[in-house]
C-alpha cells in the first residue's frame, strides 16, 4: 500500500516538471495584441462621442484593406461581403478619413463590426492626421453669431467627435503588424471556403446617451444595494497660478485697477486613440507653449528685482481642460467673477475683471521661422507693446487689426469680459489663417514633428529646438521689462536651462531637474512615471496619478521663488518655522537646482519661499447647483468609465470544420450516455441504496 | 407535502379560505395556486357539502389571477417602451441600468 502511495507520487512529479509549462487551450486560440490603442466614449451635455462595442467584444471576419485599388475592388465583391455576417475591416490609417468610413459604413450597415486601423513602420506615417474638427472648439468660440467660419484645421477630419456603434482601434507597433500581416497572409484567402482570420476587439464603455442622463444614473443610489456605480467621469483637472511672492494685497488695502497681467497657457490635449502607457502626444500644442511658459517664468523670477520695482503683478497660469471646448477658462473665468481668485487665504484682495491689464498667451506654438501675434480688441491693445515685441524679436509678425482670433482660451476671457475690459495678446504659429500643426489633438503630434532625434536626445543637449525657444523666451522676457520696468536691458537665460525642460518634458520626467526642485518625498512620486514624458491628455475627476500636476506646480513655484532664500543656509525645521509664520506662501525644502542658483556659495539644501495656487478644473456645469446639463452656457463634457480593453486574432473554421466538430460532439455525447447505461445494467453497484450484507 | 385526500372537507375548505383571503394583500401567485391546487376538489370530485363553496373561491381566484395578469403584462410593455422616454423618470423608476446603452 505505502509503496503505491510513493510510487503515484513519484509519477505526479516527473509529470509536473515535464509538463510544467501547461498551456492553457485558450491560449492556444487567440493571439492577443495587448499594444493596441483604442477609442472611448466621450458624453457632453446632449450626445455621445466615440466608439462602443458590445460587452463581450465585436467580432468578425478579419478583411485588409491597404488602399483605394483595394477598397473599391472590396466593395464591388458582393460574394465575399454576403459569405459573412460580420466584418472587422482592418484599414491603413492613410485611409482613415470621412469618405473611406462613411463608405464603408453605408455600404456594410450592421455587417460592419469593427475597424483596426494599421501603421506600416514609423516613416510611413500620414502627413496629415488630425480628427478634431477643422474649426477647432468652434461650439463656444467668441465668434459664435458670424457667418464667416475660418478652418484653422482644414485637414481635420472631425471624426473624434462622431459617435460610431462599433469598436475603433489601432495598431501602431511595427512588431503587431508584421504579426498581423503574417497570420492574415497565412489564412485568408478570396475563397470563402477555407479557414480565415477573425479578430475580436472589445472596449465596452459603461455610459451612455448624454452627460446629464449618466451624471444623473451616478447620482441615484437604491439604498438596498450598497455599492453605487460610477459610469463616468467630468472632465477636469487643475488650473495652476503662480507669481512673484512680492508684496501682497491684503484687505483692507485695495487693489489698483488694471494692475494684473495673466500668461496664459494650456496643460492638456486629447487623442482619438489611447493606450495605457503610451505616448500620448502633445509635443506642439501643448508641451512647446508650456516650456516657454516655464523659461520665462524663470526669466521673471530671473529679473525680479527690476519688477519689485514697479506695481504691476504678472500671473503665470495654466489651463487644463480647454482642448474640449475650453472647460477650464470657463471655470477659471467664472471664479475670477465671483470673486474667488486667487483662492487659498481670504485676507487677500481678490482679483477682478476690472484689475485685469491685459492677457498674454502662448497657444499652438511649433517649430516655425515665423510666428503670428494676434491681438484684440483694437480698441484696448498697447501698440508700443507690440512694437517693442517685434523690434525684439523679427520673427514675430503681427497679425493685421482686428483679424479672427485662432482657437485659443483667450476667446472665452474676452467673451466671458466682452472684450470691454482687456486686451489679448496671442502668440501662435499659423500660416494664412492655418495651424502649422499637422498633427493637431492627435497622437502623432510627438518631438520628431520639432526636429528633436527623441532616442538621441540627452539631459542637457542643445537642439535647434531649444535655442529657438531660447531666442523667443530672452525677446519676450526683455518686451516686458521694457513695457513695464521701463528699462532697456539685455535679459538672458541659460541654454541649460531650457536643455532640461526640454528633456523632462519631452523624454524622461523622472529627471534631476523635478528632485532638484522637490522635496524627497514629492520627488519620489516620480519615479514610477520613469522613462515617460509628460503626459497631455484628457484629464478627469477625480484626478487620476497623472504627473503633470505636481510637475507643473512644482517647477513653476521653485521658479518664481524668493530669490533672497538662495543666499541663506538654512535647515529644514527653520524652513517649517517659517512656513508656520506666513500663511499666503508655502515654503520647501529642497536640494537646489543649480543652473537657476545665482549666488556664488552653494549650500547642501535651500528653503523655497513660493506662491502657487491650484484649482479644480471642472466647468462650471458640474458645481452650480440645479444647473441643467443640457443648456450650452456651460460645456458639460465627461468621460466614460470601461473595464478591460482587449484585441485578439483568432482562425474562423470553414462551414465543413464547424459541422464536424459538432456531430463528433453529439456522438460523444450519446457514446458517453450509452456506455453509461450498459454500465448500470450490467453492474450491481447501486448508489442511492444503502449497501446489503 | 399536505396532501388534500387525507384532509376533511371542512379543513379542505378552511385551506381554500385562506389562500383565498390572503391573495387580497397583493399576492396573485396564492390566487393562481389556489386556483390550480383546487381545480379538482372545486369539479371533478363527487360533490360534497363545502364543494359549492370551494367552487366559489377557484372561480374568484381565477379571475383575480388573469386581472393581475393583464396589469403586469400591460406595465412590462409600457415601461419596456417608455422607460427612455419618460427622461429623469424612467431613470428613477428603474433598479438596474444597463451599462453602456441608454
Amino acid at each position: 500500500m505505502r509503496s503505491s502511495v510513493i510510487f503515484v507520487y513519484l509519477l505526479l512529479s516527473i509529470l509536473c516538471v515535464y509538463c510544467s509549462q501547461p498551456k492553457r487551450i485558450v491560449d492556444q486560440m487567440y493571439i492577443s495584441f495587448d499594444h493596441a490603442r483604442y477609442c472611448v466614449r466621450r458624453l457632453n451635455g446632449t450626445h455621445e462621442i466615440g466608439c462602443q462595442s458590445s460587452a463581450s467584444g465585436n467580432s468578425g471576419r478579419m478583411y485588409m484593406i491597404d488602399n483605394d485599388e483595394e477598397f473599391n475592388s472590396y466593395l464591388m465583391n458582393t460574394k465575399l461581403i454576403d459569405s459573412s455576417g460580420s466584418f472587422i475591416i482592418v484599414l491603413n490609417v492613410n485611409l482613415f478619413n470621412t469618405y473611406y468610413v462613411d463608405k464603408l459604413i453605408t455600404s456594410l450597415s450592421s455587417k460592419l463590426n469593427g475597424l483596426l486601423l494599421y501603421l506600416k513602420s514609423t516613416p510611413s506615417r500620414p502627413e496629415y492626421f488630425s480628427h478634431d474638427d477643422q474649426c477647432p472648439n468652434h461650439r463656444y468660440s467668441y465668434y459664435l453669431n458670424q457667418t464667416e467660419i475660418i478652418n484653422w484645421n482644414s485637414k481635420g477630419t472631425g471624426l473624434f467627435f462622431r459617435s460610431f456603434p462599433f469598436p475603433i482601434m489601432l495598431i501602431d507597433e511595427e512588431d503587431d503588424y508584421k504579426q498581423l500581416i503574417k497570420f492574415y497572409r497565412q489564412f485568408n484567402y478570396s475563397q470563402s471556403s477555407s479557414p480565415t482570420c477573425g479578430l475580436e476587439l472589445k472596449s465596452f464603455q459603461n455610459a451612455a446617451h448624454s452627460s446629464k442622463t449618466c451624471i444623473r444614473r451616478n447620482d441615484i443610489s437604491h439604498s438596498l444595494i450598497d455599492l453605487e456605480e460610477t459610469f463616468c467621469d467630468p472632465v477636469g483637472g487643475l488650473n495652476i497660478y503662480s507669481k512673484l511672492p512680492q508684496s501682497f494685497i491684503i484687505i483692507p488695502k485695495k487693489r489698483q485697477p488694471k494692475s494684473v497681467i495673466l500668461i496664459l497657457t494650456t496643460t492638456d490635449s486629447f487623442q482619438m486613440f489611447l493606450k495605457i502607457k503610451g505616448t500620448t502626444g502633445g509635443a506642439q500644442q501643448p508641451a512647446t507653449s508650456l516650456i516657454t511658459f516655464l523659461a520665462l517664468a524663470h526669466l521673471i523670477g530671473q529679473e525680479q528685482n527690476e519688477f519689485k520695482q514697479q506695481d504691476k503683478e504678472i500671473i503665470f497660469v495654466t489651463l487644463d481642460g480647454d482642448a474640449l471646448d475650453y472647460s477650464a477658462s470657463f471655470k477659471f473665468m467664472f471664479d475670477m467673477i465671483n470673486g474667488s481668485f486667487p483662492i487659498g487665504n481670504q485676507n487677500e484682495e481678490p482679483i477682478k475683471v476690472e484689475h485685469i491689464h491685459s492677457i498674454i498667451e502662448f497657444q499652438s506654438l511649433s517649430l516655425t521661422d515665423k510666428l503670428s501675434l494676434y491681438t484684440y480688441p483694437s480698441s484696448l491693445i498697447n501698440q508700443t507693446f507690440i512694437d517693442t515685441l517685434v523690434h525684439n524679436n523679427p520673427m514675430i509678425i503681427p497679425m493685421a487689426v482686428d483679424s479672427s482670433l485662432p482657437p485659443a482660451s483667450s476667446q472665452i476671457f474676452l467673451r466671458q469680459t466682452s472684450s470691454l475690459s482687456f486686451p489679448a495678446y496671442i502668440l501662435t504659429s499659423t500660416n494664412q489663417n492655418q495651424l502649422s500643426n499637422h498633427y493637431y489633438h492627435s497622437f502623432f503630434d510627438d518631438p520628431s514633428t520639432l526636429s528633436i532625434n527623441i532616442s538621441s536626445l540627452e539631459y542637457n543637449s542643445t537642439t535647434e529646438f531649444s535655442q529657438w525657444i531660447k531666442n523667443i523666451v530672452e525677446s519676450f522676457g526683455q518686451t516686458l521689462i521694457e513695457s513695464f520696468v521701463g528699462i532697456k536691458k539685455n535679459v538672458t537665460i541659460k541654454q541649460e536651462i531650457i536643455n532640461n525642460l526640454v528633456y523632462c518634458i519631452l523624454k524622461n520626467i523622472n529627471c534631476p531637474l523635478i528632485h532638484n526642485v522637490t522635496n524627497q518625498s514629492t520627488g519620489n512620486s516620480f519615479d514610477s512615471s520613469n522613462e515617460t514624458s509628460l503626459p497631455f491628455s484628457i484629464n478627469t475627476y477625480p484626478v487620476a496619478a497623472t504627473p503633470t500636476f505636481p510637475f507643473v506646480q512644482n517647477i513653476l513655484s521653485y521658479f518664481l521663488r524668493d530669490r533672497i532664500y538662495d543666499t541663506y543656509n538654512l535647515n529644514e525645521t527653520t524652513c517649517k518655522q517659517y512656513s508656520n509664520n506666513d500663511s499666503f506662501c508655502s515654503y520647501t525644502y529642497v536640494g537646489g537646482y543649480a543652473p537657476s542658483i545665482m549666488s556664488e556659495q552653494s549650500f547642501d539644501g535651500y528653503c523655497v519661499r513660493s506662491y502657487i495656487r491650484s484649482v479644480s478644473s471642472m466647468s462650471p456645469a458640474f458645481t452650480i447647483d440645479n444647473y441643467d446639463l443640457s443648456q450650452t452656457t456651460y460645456p458639460a463634457w465627461t468621460e466614460s468609465r470601461w473595464t478591460t480593453i482587449s484585441l485578439r486574432l483568432f482562425v474562423i473554421p470553414t462551414r465543413k470544420h464547424e459541422i464536424i466538430t459538432l456531430v463528433i460532439g453529439i456522438l460523444l455525447l450519446s457514446v458517453s450516455f450509452i456506455v453509461c447505461f450498459i454500465l448500470r445494467y450490467y453492474t450491481n453497484i447501486s448508489l442511492l441504496q444503502p449497501s446489503s450484507s | 407535502m399536505v396532501s388534500l385526500s387525507k384532509k376533511s372537507p371542512e379543513e379542505r375548505l378552511n385551506i381554500c379560505r385562506k389562500y383565498y383571503r390572503a391573495g387580497f394583500a397583493f399576492l396573485p401567485l396564492l390566487w393562481l395556486i389556489n386556483a390550480i391546487w383546487f381545480y379538482k376538489q372545486a369539479f371533478k370530485v363527487e360533490s360534497y357539502p363545502q364543494q359549492a363553496q370551494i367552487r366559489t373561491y377557484v372561480i374568484r381566484s381565477a379571475i383575480g389571477t388573469l386581472i393581475w395578469i393583464i396589469i403586469i403584462v400591460a406595465w412590462n410593455i409600457t415601461f419596456q417602451l417608455l422607460r427612455t422616454k419618460m427622461g429623469p423618470l424612467g431613470d428613477f423608476l428603474t433598479f438596474v441600468y444597463p451599462r453602456g446603452y441608454y
